[in-house]
């Protein structure tokens, strides 16, 4: 047994979608993670499924640095003291479905990381940086520059182009 | 009707969940993958274990030329400066528009530390708004000034919390130190603490100083 439960592959599965966006690469990704999961040895660990989450967006992002060539971001060390990090200027966000649906898939594959990871998985924004490892300073650019594409929706008729 | 982002998101990641079919094709890969004594993954493992070793012995031999070779060995400064130099360069888009240090106080007050004016006499130009960004991973704030109004030179400056466990020594401009010049990338790159905040101006190297 993998120790992985159905729900645990829909979850990886999803994680993938909002990743990749397509159904054969999210599949692909979930494989690909379990796969490096059970050869690196599963001793010791006791949310699987998290540590999968991390194989597969690695996996992911390993494969976007290789096509694009772009430069990846730096990683933090972590400084929980430099500012407070959260994500309460999403919250009162509202939002048409159809809306959401256009946007969400203009953003980047990072920004609809973080949003899937907050809403979905639930995680702060602390949690987010600690399981991408993400810099605080980026997530929160991050978070500021996805709040920025929402905004427009308060003025009907104009949705923004991701960059 | 609206609703709240984060029950959209929901809603869009459960219909973008396996199919039965999907999900049957992962639960067989995920058995195969468990399995097979001699499959994918133990060959994986073989294969990892000995890139590990190749990679491990190959930053021993990095290592050991960085010491052996003097000179080569980094300066925090110049790192510095070549981290804001390649920012300056890719100038990419402003997060804020705005003309003076107080518009951009509120919208870039999560990172933690009150924006300043720079010092008299070190002025650069027209300001033009301000962007989220990182020196040595310290969340910073990039304001970008416009030498003249309507030329394409600009200056880039960088505001963040001084850490000098981060950031290494750098001159205190209200102590009377001078600041730090370093050249990378073409730009010419100007370093000093003052009030507990790091700043960094950019200039492309044809450019003059204005102070």
């Amino acid at each position: 047994m993998s120790g992985l439960s159905d729900e645990d592959l829909r979850q990886l599965y999803r994680y993938g979608m909002a990743l990749a966006r397509d159904r054969d690469r999210a599949c692909d990704l979930v494989h690909t993670a379990v796969v490096r999961w059970l050869a690196g040895g599963r001793a010791g660990v006791d949310n699987p499924r998290r540590y999968v989450m991390v194989i597969l967006r690695n996996a992911h992002f390993d494969e976007g640095r290789r096509r694009a060539r772009h430069n990846p971001e730096p990683l933090d060390d972590g400084d929980d003291s430099v500012f407070h990090l959260d994500a309460a200027v999403l919250e009162d966000v509202l939002v048409r479905e159809d809306q959401l649906a256009q946007i969400w898939r203009r953003l980047s594959d990072s920004e609809r990381e973080v949003l899937y990871l907050w809403a979905v998985e639930g995680y702060t924004m602390a949690e987010v940086s600690a399981l991408t490892g993400i810099p605080k300073g980026t997530l929160l650019a991050r978070v500021h520059r996805i709040r920025q594409k929402f905004k427009p929706l308060d003025d009907p008729g104009q949705v923004r182009d991701a960059p | 009707m609206k609703v709240n982002l984060k029950d959209g998101i929901r809603n869009i990641a459960e219909a973008d969940g396996p199919s039965t079919v999907e999900l049957q094709r992962l639960r067989a890969l995920v058995a195969e993958a468990t399995e097979k004594p001699g499959g994918l993954g133990k060959r994986l493992a073989r294969t990892q274990t000995w890139l590990a070793t190749s990679a491990a012995l190959l930053a021993l031999l990095a290592v050991s030329f960085w010491l052996a070779v003097p000179g080569t060995a980094p300066n925090r400064a110049a790192q510095l400066a070549d981290e804001i130099a390649r920012n300056h360069v890719a100038a990419k888009a402003l997060d804020v528009e705005a003309h003076t240090i107080a518009q951009l106080r509120e919208p870039l007050a999560s990172l933690g530390f009150a924006i300043r004016d720079l010092p008299p006499g070190r002025a650069v130009g027209h300001l033009e708004g301000g962007r989220f960004c990182s020196v040595q991973t310290v969340p910073a704030a990039l304001l970008r000034y416009r030498v003249e109004p309507g030329s394409g030179a600009h200056v880039t400056v960088y505001q963040a919390a001084y850490m000098p466990k981060r950031h290494g020594w750098l001159p205190d401009l209200d102590g009377g130190e001078q600041p730090v010049v370093a050249r990378a990338r073409g730009v010419v790159v100007e370093i000093w603490t003052s009030g507990g905040l790091l700043f960094a101006t950019a200039r492309d190297e044809h450019q003059p100083s204005e102070h």
